[in-house]
């Protein structure tokens, strides 16, 4: 019984001494603007800092910005944005520069105006950004029309795919 | 002589002259013996068959077509002694009942009254010198007849007031001796047997063997799974691996990595002086005893003989030189690397082991015997000195020289030598026959002309009568009392009994000592066989069952023997001989306890081992009977006839092949005799040490003995290597083992990480918690036994099931798999569960690049510090290091 306690004794000094000895994971940076500035976010800041300023309109251009963490050494895999809007949601595929940082321009589709929600995935991280639409916070109705559903961009770096449905109205 | 003649003595004369003239008439049939030719002598046979070369009548029945002329002399013998009692019931009127049984007509040659008295005390009655009249009895007469014509003659030309009449009957009696057939040497006509039989088992082992050469079925059953052991041995490489790691093994535990310990070679290297270190082993011990013959008295003697007694060191060379030799060398020389890596190199390895094991009855034998003399002559010692084993004592050069150990060195190679000749399939009854006078000479101290070990000396007439009685009985087989006669014939005969019951009491008596009348060639024994009949007739008597018993057994031998072996049934032709054979040691040995049980029943046993002199030991033991002594020699000599049994056991488990058996039986005997070379002395512990380990080989050595193809020596070296449940071993007391070992089990824990995992980068917190998942971990594991538990410490090197330890965290993601995936360098407490092979495990593994996204060879990766439980079942791969029993 002796042993015993001695044993879980050490047992609980080597998981606290692990433990004191850490720092907190470091997870990538994620996020919105509405220019192509490919700066890399500062170390340390936070995702989705830019993404306050804007308000969005179906069709305006924005750029998505992913950040690896600076030690890792190239990326896990591909980087897969989603952009979900009142009538549509949009994915597209990206992958990181030998800098670890992705730049992604990004045609918001319709609805954008109620506003729009931005994913971003990477393996095990995954980081979300909200869009404020031009029309949200005023009663926003929009008319989805016949928006195509399935639609796909495919870029250099880059694969799009959209899906539309007929009948959805957002309200903000 | 000088008496007036009267009609008595010229009745005397005429009864006298009319048995001469029987004699006469017997030996000059044309019937008699005295016509065989000295081809047709009998000769030792255990066969009483009629016709049987053991039937001197050749007819079983006993028909007058030929006659055993000492069945004649024996019958005549026995009338002169039953007229010679009649004659002596009344010296006075000495033909008054003579004339009254006899046709007795008038005596020619005088004789006085007072002749027939002082001739009746001298040779009739209890207190008669030599009591002729109990010649009287027809089995002493065919005794008497048999083993000592000589001394009738010689007695009855003593009889004085018959002087004349015996020099009459003198030149009847020549003849008689010449006729008389001359016996064939009992170790002659035994060599005679044994190069028969043994030529007829040469004839069944080349049957076997030709059966096998000449291609046949047999030949091919042989031959297939050897070439197809041969191909998947060499195909594999790990059993190879295992050959060497077992011959390390046993080079270092058995047979030492060298002759000397580094605390021996300080010693030796310090009494020899300055240089000596740079000396070889062997060097260092060859200086030594150079300078211990050349000085035994010089000022570093005692330093050097101490490291020569070491038990450690004798047992060290007697394990190497004697019971291994050639596994030794073997291992030590590394000469295996010569045979390549297949079927040649494993056959190697049966091969030396079959030579080293068929030596092993003959080590324990000779040493049990050598051991058993040795406690006997010493003394047994006292509790502040214990007695040292011979194999130690004699070991140091200045005691080689000494008498004890001269006779421990040539008991020892008697016992080697008769294991030796039943191995070459010698006749059984001759090798004891052998033992026994090599034991006798060693049981009877020159110096002192004494017996200085009353056990050996009985053990050595006991063991000598079965072939002198197989020789005699047949003779005496239509006799009544057969083996009665037998028996005390052979006392007699065997000069193994010589110093136990005297070949002539009187002479021995005239002599002085022992010594003397041994070493006198012409002494009579008509008075020892009076003497034995008197006081051990009745014992002796009852041991017709054993005889019958034996002479069975030598029967079933002889026939066994000269049966024709069918070439395919060589080996179980074999099998059967040997089975005889070992039941004729059986059944010798049997007789040899009985007839020393037998001598326990005597009223006196002083009269029947005069050589004994038991007396004088009578009076230092106090209030010991000399027959409570004899009981104790007695007791003695059954235990080292159990050893000689055991010896013969083991052999005809070797000479049939089966040499598993004789390892298994063998390796007890062994373990037992050399235990006490560790006796109680200081380095006890590393003597039993080295006892132990050849205890824990010998199961190897058997298994790899009785395996009949490569394959199944590879399988078996592997089994040696990885012996199922070893969780055991780890559990018995005080037992420390240090094993590769595995864990298979659950394990759980909690998790820190470092290093980029995913999109992430990890730096030790948070912890994530590692799910209970499957755990295969392997490393060494160093265990304390406590009885019904065990506790320790287990390094983990792998895990091959890392795999599997998906990540909670992570939607159950799996580690993403590369080369060190399964690297789990790791340290744990672990305890038994009771006395169960279910162990837990508290302790730390840390996972190099264990959390990594997906498949990759050098890509990033989290390292992984999982600090937990495991609850798994022992599985010990390979034994590194065991200490204990």
């Amino acid at each position: 019984m002796k042993t015993l306690r001695a044993t879980l004794r050490l047992g609980l000094a080597v998981t606290v001494l692990a433990a004191t000895g850490c720092g907190d994971i470091v997870e990538p940076i994620f996020d919105v603007r509405d220019e192509a500035d490919g700066r890399r976010p500062a170390l340390g800041s936070d995702s989705c800092a830019s993404t306050g300023d804007l308000n969005v309109t179906s069709d305006q251009v924005i750029y998505a910005v992913h950040a690896l963490p600076e030690q890792l050494d190239g990326s896990p895999a591909e980087l897969e944005l989603t952009v979900s809007t009142a009538c549509a949601e949009l994915t597209k595929t990206a992958t990181h520069d030998e800098d670890g940082l992705a730049l992604v321009p990004i045609a918001l589709p319709k609805g954008a105006e109620c506003g729009a929600v931005v994913t971003a995935s990477i393996a095990n991280a995954s980081e979300r950004c909200v869009l404020r639409g031009v029309l949200e916070g005023a009663g926003c109705s929009v008319d989805c029309g016949s928006a195509e559903a399935g639609d796909t961009e495919t870029g250099d770096d880059s694969t799009e795919t959209e899906t539309g449905d007929d009948s959805t109205d957002s309200t903000g | 002589m000088s008496g007036p003649a009267t009609p008595l003595n010229k009745r005397l004369v005429r009864v006298l002259a009319s048995l001469a003239l029987a004699l006469c008439a017997a030996l000059s049939s044309p019937r008699s013996a005295r016509a065989q030719s000295p081809a047709e002598a009998p000769t030792f046979a255990t066969n009483t068959e009629p016709g049987s070369l053991a039937d001197p009548n050749g007819q079983g029945g006993g028909t007058n077509q030929s006659v055993d002329p000492n069945r004649l002399v024996a019958e005549h013998f026995a009338k002169i002694a039953t007229r010679l009692g009649i004659i002596c019931a009344d010296p006075e009127q000495p033909f008054t009942l003579l004339t009254s049984t006899e046709d007795i007509a008038a005596p020619v040659v005088p004789a006085a009254a007072d002749d027939w008295k002082g001739l009746c005390a001298t040779y009739c009655g209890d207190a008669a010198k030599i009591d002729l009249c109990a010649f009287s009895d027809p089995a002493l007469a065919r005794v008497a007849a048999t083993n000592a014509q000589d001394d009738i003659r010689t007695t009855l030309s003593a009889l004085e007031p018959i002087r004349k009449y015996a020099d009459q009957l003198q030149p009847l009696l020549q003849p008689l001796r010449d006729s008389t057939p001359k016996l064939t040497p009992i170790g002659q006509a035994v060599t005679q047997l044994s190069t028969s039989v043994n030529t007829i088992r040469q004839s069944a082992d080349a049957g076997a063997v030709g059966a096998l050469l000449s291609g046949g079925a047999t030949g091919m059953d042989v031959l297939e799974p050897f070439l197809g052991g041969l191909a998947r041995v060499i195909a594999d490489r790990a059993k190879r691996e295992a050959i060497g790691w077992m011959l390390d093994e046993i080079g270092d535990r058995v047979c030492g990595a060298g002759p000397l310990t580094k605390a021996e070679r300080k010693d030796l290297s310090a009494a020899l002086g300055q240089g000596a270190e740079a000396y070889s082993d062997i060097e260092l011990v060859t200086l030594a005893e150079q300078l211990l013959r050349e000085r035994p008295g010089g000022p570093n003697a005692d330093a050097l003989r101490a490291v020569f007694e070491s038990p450690h060191m004798v047992l060290q060379t007697e394990l190497r030189n004697e019971l291994l030799p050639n596994l030794c060398a073997l291992a030590r020389e590394n000469r295996l690397d010569h045979y390549g890596a297949g079927a040649a190199l494993l056959e190697a390895l049966r091969g030396a082991l079959e030579a080293d094991i068929e030596g092993w009855p003959g080590v324990v034998t000779g040493v049990a015997l050598a051991e058993f003399h040795w406690s006997q002559v010493e003394g047994p010692g006292d509790a502040s000195a214990p007695q040292q084993p011979a194999l130690v004592a004699c070991k140091a050069p200045s005691a080689a020289q000494t008498e004890g150990c001269a006779e421990v060195g040539r008991l020892r190679r008697a016992g080697q030598r008769f294991i030796e000749r039943l191995l070459d399939h010698a006749d059984p009854l001759i090798a004891l026959r052998e033992l026994g006078a090599a034991a006798s000479r060693a049981s009877v101290r020159a110096s002192e002309a004494a017996v200085v070990d009353p056990p050996l000396a009985l053990l050595a007439c006991g063991v000598s009568l079965p072939a002198e009685i197989a020789h005699f009985e047949p003779r005496f087989h239509n006799a009544a009392k057969a083996s009665y006669t037998a028996v005390l014939t052979s006392m007699l005969d065997a000069p193994a009994c010589w110093v136990l019951v005297g070949q002539g009491y009187a002479s021995v008596e005239a002599s002085g000592d022992l010594g003397t009348a041994l070493a006198n060639p012409d002494i009579e024994r008509l008075s020892t066989i009076v003497r034995l009949h008197r006081h051990a007739g009745q014992q002796l008597q009852s041991l017709a069952i054993e005889v019958n018993a034996m002479q069975t057994a030598a029967t079933a031998l002889a026939s066994t023997s000269k049966a024709d072996a069918a070439p395919d049934h060589a080996r179980d032709h074999i099998v059967e001989q040997w089975q005889a054979g070992i039941a004729v040691i059986d059944a010798s040995l049997s007789l040899t306890a009985a007839i020393l049980d037998a001598a326990e029943g005597l009223s006196d046993p002083t009269q029947m081992f005069p050589g004994l002199d038991l007396a004088p030991e009578l009076d230092s033991a106090g209030a010991a009977t000399a027959l409570a002594l004899l009981e104790r020699h007695v007791e003695a000599t059954h235990a080292i006839s159990d050893k000689l049994r055991a010896g013969a056991d083991v052999a005809s488990k070797i000479a049939i092949g089966d040499y598993a058996q004789a390892v298994a039986v063998g390796s007890a005997e062994l373990l037992s005799t050399f235990s006490q070379v560790c006796g109680t002395h200081p380095a006890t512990s590393e003597c039993r040490a080295r006892l132990d380990a050849l205890g824990r080989s010998s199961g190897t050595i058997a298994a790899l003995l009785s395996a009949e193809t490569t394959e199944q020596m590879a399988e078996t070296i592997d089994a040696a290597a990885n012996p199922p449940g070893g969780w055991r071993r780890k559990l018995v007391k005080d037992n420390v083992t240090i094993s590769l070992a595995s864990y298979p089990g659950i394990f759980a824990a909690t998790e820190f990480r470092w290093g980029p995992y995913g999109a992430t980068l990890e730096q030790g917190r948070p912890a994530y918690g590692q799910a209970p998942t499957l755990s295969l971990p392997v490393g060494i594991d160093i265990v304390r036994g406590f009885g019904n538990w065990g506790f320790g410490g287990f390094l983990s090197i792998l895990d091959p099931a890392a795999f599997l330890h998906y990540d909670v965290s992570n939607s159950g993601q799996l580690p993403g798999p590369r080369p060190v995936t399964v690297l789990a360098p790791g340290a744990f407490l672990r305890f038994n569960l009771g006395p169960t092979p279910l162990v837990a495990l508290l302790g730390a593994v840390y996972r190099p690049q264990f959390r990594t996204w997906g498949p990759t060879v050098s890509g990033p990766g989290a390292d992984a510090l999982q600090i937990g439980v495991a609850l798994g079942v022992d599985l010990t791969l390979w034994r590194l290091y065991a200490r204990g029993k």
